[in-house]
């Protein structure tokens, strides 16, 4: 290990010698071939780096040099619309006083560039973080300022369907990993001036865009400055995904309720932007933020709005039944067993005490035993590769299903309870959600194990409690059930017809109103066709 | 006492003072000493709780709008003898608080959990509830609102099974005054007039952190009057099942009743419900008491942060609930000689009444501002 030590200091001593050369001043060298030294130097062999020299032929020869990093560029902007354009030999006729080393970088700034946005820097970091974003750097010797061509570009996914938020009626689009796309796919559907982007660097190495975006004049100032506020507050060295930003942004950490909503579909975030929430896009990452977060917006599919009113109502009204299976049903099923027989009526209790005989657990442990393993198989499904993934599941429904219960160890009644509830677990649409019902399912059955409906109860009233101290940017976390807002119930347990939903939640937004309030559905001029649709005006 | 940042909606109020009046006095039958008439005796109870709360605390509240009951007892009494008064209410509360959760106890022991130790069940429910009041008077409030619905749920399910099953006779509740107005005034005196209806006083520690421009008096008697209707529904469902001769005879008649209520072969053993009722109700019961102790105890003791508070008085509402009876019996008869005497006609109806009078006066002659 000595040595090692050893070797490295000498190492060190030897390249802080030749760096001493390079380093120093936070500004840019007038000397071309400095500058292209001490960029070297800082990225150090990359691969990736490409330097081309090439002079430029005005009334002087003049030398220049593109740098720019060759993975995140894309090669034919920087071909065809830098260098190209520089050595094409139709450029315009070069002005007075094109000699002096200033006078022709401005000319070059000016008419030689045949590429969309270009900035001049002259910032040493500034420059060297533009290089890694994927500009393209033009230094011109004998003066100290660089061009910054946007030629970002290189290896990234196309736009593809979205795989986890799927839909039978709807758009197909997803975000990608590239948050110009991910801005792209959001504009494209929300055509306005008002519509407003901020975006911040987060993360001393990783330097990742963050966009944050709303809707001027329909999203709330004072939730705005607090989001803007609370990103501006995170100081980490990485930010590698949006749940990096969930995290140091969120109200409360010790909730298991997910307050920030998050999606990788464009339409869901132009959906939200449009009631006046924010979104937050993270560069490297599909799944964008929406803030502020109630907890119906985990219950709400996009399609529910897609599907006629009626289909989307009753779907809607499904996932909170699939909800409360999934939270309660095991415990259900222990507290019944356990503690209350006598509710249940005769022939249903002879007929579970007739499939229990013979397991030697108590319910509780029987409960726990399935769910557990049922949570282990659907990890393993999840992780494995594909092909493996089958073999999982063939092995999971035997041992979960048949031979279980023909071994004795749990009841059949068990293996019922435990699929309806994984079933009802995957029907809700959000899937930090899902986990959340997962989690409190074991706290649920513990309380069942022991104090039966009595313990579930007291559970139950305290999970209440909690929800409804939580918070989302300001907004109560349960609204608009508590607090009590009517108007917003046409679009929360149930969906109306879009005629109806005449306001943005007033919690959320700043201007609330959608529509004229004469706006209806379609009628006939005779009067013969939606008859009794209220709200409609001649 | 002027807080701020906790604020009540009204909705929220109303309907944490109906869970709070149905509390425990939905399962244990009032005035059922007085047979049919017992309905009689709910709505009386109701009516004289409403002319104190209207007459008595309204006044008292619209003298303090800001103050809660220790505030103003301070106010008006001089902080020396305020002071006491409100340590006494502060006793009166933990010693209620404590009553009720034995009382819960023991009734969900008699129910369904007869192998759980009481003690048990009563540290788990203090437990809850102290956690609840950890979080504030406003998620207090806006809980019991869902709950509230959840009840009012609940109830709607009794009136149909009631209703659609051949179980229930409505001629049972005949006659209406079987034995006169000797045992309706009987029931009425001392019991019913302060359980459930007089023990509204403890709301006007509350009253102050309701939302500006609602008016909680009027709030409250719409809860009041809502309550007495739904403990008119469980009398009537208890004795037109059961008929007056079993109602009055089981110690839970809506268990009773219930389980013997069945609906197309498949509805049946419905007293789930009211185990959930029951729970409910009694959560909100205690959790009201403790919560006005802590508020006493905070304005005694000038605490900044009341939740500091919650730890001491669940932990003293434990060991008391345990302490304060050796056996059921002892319980009961302590409940219904002793405590109505010495404990509810003094603080529901004589120090109030007595600090309305002294705050008139001194208002005449002009010493206290409000």
């Amino acid at each position: 290990m000595r040595k090692i030590t050893e070797r490295y200091e000498r190492n060190k001593k030897r390249t802080s010698d030749s760096d001493r050369t390079a380093s120093g001043s936070s500004r840019l060298d007038a000397d071309l071939n400095a500058n292209l030294e001490r960029i070297k130097n800082e990225l150090g062999t990359s691969p990736d780096l490409v330097i081309r020299r090439f002079k430029l032929r005005l009334k002087k020869e003049l030398q220049v040099a593109a740098v720019y990093m060759d993975t995140l560029t894309d090669k034919n902007i920087v071909n065809d619309f830098i260098i190209r354009s520089l050595m094409s030999p139709s450029l315009p006729e070069p002005p007075d006083g094109i000699e002096s080393p200033e006078g022709a970088f401005r000319y070059v700034c000016d008419n030689a560039l045949a590429v969309g946005q270009i900035e001049a820097v002259a910032d040493w970091p500034t420059m060297s973080l533009e290089l890694l974003t994927g500009k393209t750097v033009l230094l011109v010797d004998g003066w100290d300022e660089c061009i910054c061509g946007n030629t970002m570009g290189g290896e990234r996914r196309a736009v593809s369907e979205a795989s986890t938020q799927i839909v039978i009626r709807g758009p197909k689009d997803s975000f990608s990993e590239s948050v110009a796309t991910n801005v792209g796919l959001v504009r494209r559907r929300i055509r306005t001036p008002d519509f407003a982007f901020e975006s911040i660097k987060i993360g001393s190495i990783t330097q990742t865009t963050v966009v944050m975006m709303y809707i001027k004049n329909i999203a709330k100032p004072p939730i705005i400055d607090e989001v803007r506020i609370r990103l501006r507050k995170i100081d980490t060295d990485a930010i590698l995904e949006s749940g990096y930003i969930e995290e140091f942004i969120e109200d409360n950490w010790l909730s298991p309720f997910p307050t920030i909503y998050n999606t990788e579909r464009p339409d869901i975030v132009a959906a939200n932007l449009i009631e006046g929430r924010i979104a937050i896009i993270v560069d490297g990452t599909p799944f964008a933020l929406v803030v502020p977060t109630v907890m119906s917006q985990f219950f709400t599919a996009a399609e529910d709005y897609y599907q006629r009113y009626d289909i989307g109502s009753f779907i809607r009204f499904l996932r909170y039944v699939a909800f409360v299976i999934a939270l309660f049903g095991p415990a259900a099923y222990i507290a019944l067993t356990t503690f209350h027989q006598e509710m249940l009526p005769t022939p249903l209790l002879i007929n579970l005490s007739g499939s229990r005989e013979g397991v030697p657990f108590p319910a509780l442990v029987e409960a726990f035993l399935m769910e557990i393993s049922f949570e282990i198989l659907r990890e393993a499904g999840i992780r494995m590769p594909r092909a493996v993934g089958q073999a999982v599941s063939i092995v999971g429904a035997l041992v979960l299903g048949e031979a279980a219960v023909q071994a004795g160890i749990v009841s059949p009644i068990m293996v019922i309870v435990v699929s309806i509830t994984a079933i009802a677990n995957f029907s809700i649409p959000s899937y930090n959600l899902a986990i959340t019902a997962r989690l409190l399912r074991f706290l649920f059955m513990l309380a069942a194990g022991f104090l039966g409906f009595y313990g579930v109860m007291l559970g139950l009233i305290m999970l209440v409690a909690h929800m409804n101290s939580l918070r989302s940017f300001g907004v109560a976390y349960l609204s608009p059930l508590v607090p009590v807002r009517p108007e917003q119930w046409k679009d929360f347990f149930i969906r109306l017809p879009h005629w109806t939903v005449r306001s943005r939640p007033d919690n959320v937004a700043e201007r609330t109103e959608k529509m004229p309030s004469g706006q209806g559905p379609h009628i006939d001029s005779d009067g013969s066709g939606n008859a009794g649709s209220g709200g409609v005006k001649p | 006492m002027k807080t701020s940042t906790e604020n009540l909606g009204p909705l929220h109020l109303f309907s944490w003072i109906v869970l709070f009046e149905l509390g425990s006095a939905v399962v244990i039958p009032i005035g059922i000493d007085a047979k049919q008439a017992s309905w009689i005796v709910i709505l009386l109870g109701c009516g004289i709780g409403i002319v104190l709360m209207a007459a008595v605390y309204g006044s008292l509240y619209r003298m303090f709008p800001d103050l809660s009951l220790t505030g103003y007892a301070s106010r008006i009494a001089g902080k020396g003898v305020g002071w006491t008064i409100g340590f006494g209410y502060l006793l009166y509360f933990l010693y209620i608080a404590g009553r009720n959760t034995r009382d819960f106890g023991d009734l969900l022991a008699a129910s369904s959990y007869d192998v759980t130790p009481v003690f048990v069940i009563n540290v788990c429910i203090v437990v809850a509830v102290g956690y609840v009041l950890h979080l504030g008077i406003e998620v207090f409030g806006r809980t019991a609102f869902i709950f509230f619905v959840f009840t009012g749920g609940l109830f709607l399910l009794i009136l149909v099974l009631v209703m659609f099953s051949d179980m229930a006779d409505a001629r049972r509740m005949l006659p209406v005054l079987p034995d006169g107005w000797q045992p309706v005034r009987k029931a009425l005196y001392p019991t019913n007039v302060t359980f459930p209806f007089g023990e509204m006083i403890v709301m006007a520690m509350f009253f102050p952190h309701l939302k500006q421009r609602w008016k909680p008096i009027r709030i409250g008697i719409w809860a009041m009057l809502l309550s007495a209707a739904l403990l008119c529904v469980a009398a009537f469902v208890n004795i037109s099942v059961l008929g007056i001769e079993i109602a009055s005879r089981t110690t839970f008649p809506l268990f009773t009743s219930l389980s013997r209520l069945r609906l197309a072969e498949f509805v049946q053993r419905m007293d789930a419900v009211v185990l959930l009722l029951l729970i409910i109700s009694s959560f909100f019961k205690i959790g009201t008491f403790m919560l006005a102790a802590v508020l006493v105890a905070r304005d005694l003791f000038r605490t900044d942060n009341y939740k500091t508070l919650i730890f001491p008085v669940g932990l003293v509402v434990i060991i008391s609930s345990i302490l304060m009876a050796g056996s059921l019996t002892e319980h009961l008869e302590e409940g219904l000689t002793i405590v109505p005497y010495y404990l509810h006609l003094p603080f529901q109806f004589a120090i109030p009444v007595a600090l309305l009078l002294v705050g008139w006066i001194r208002r005449l002659g002009g010493n206290v501002s409000s």
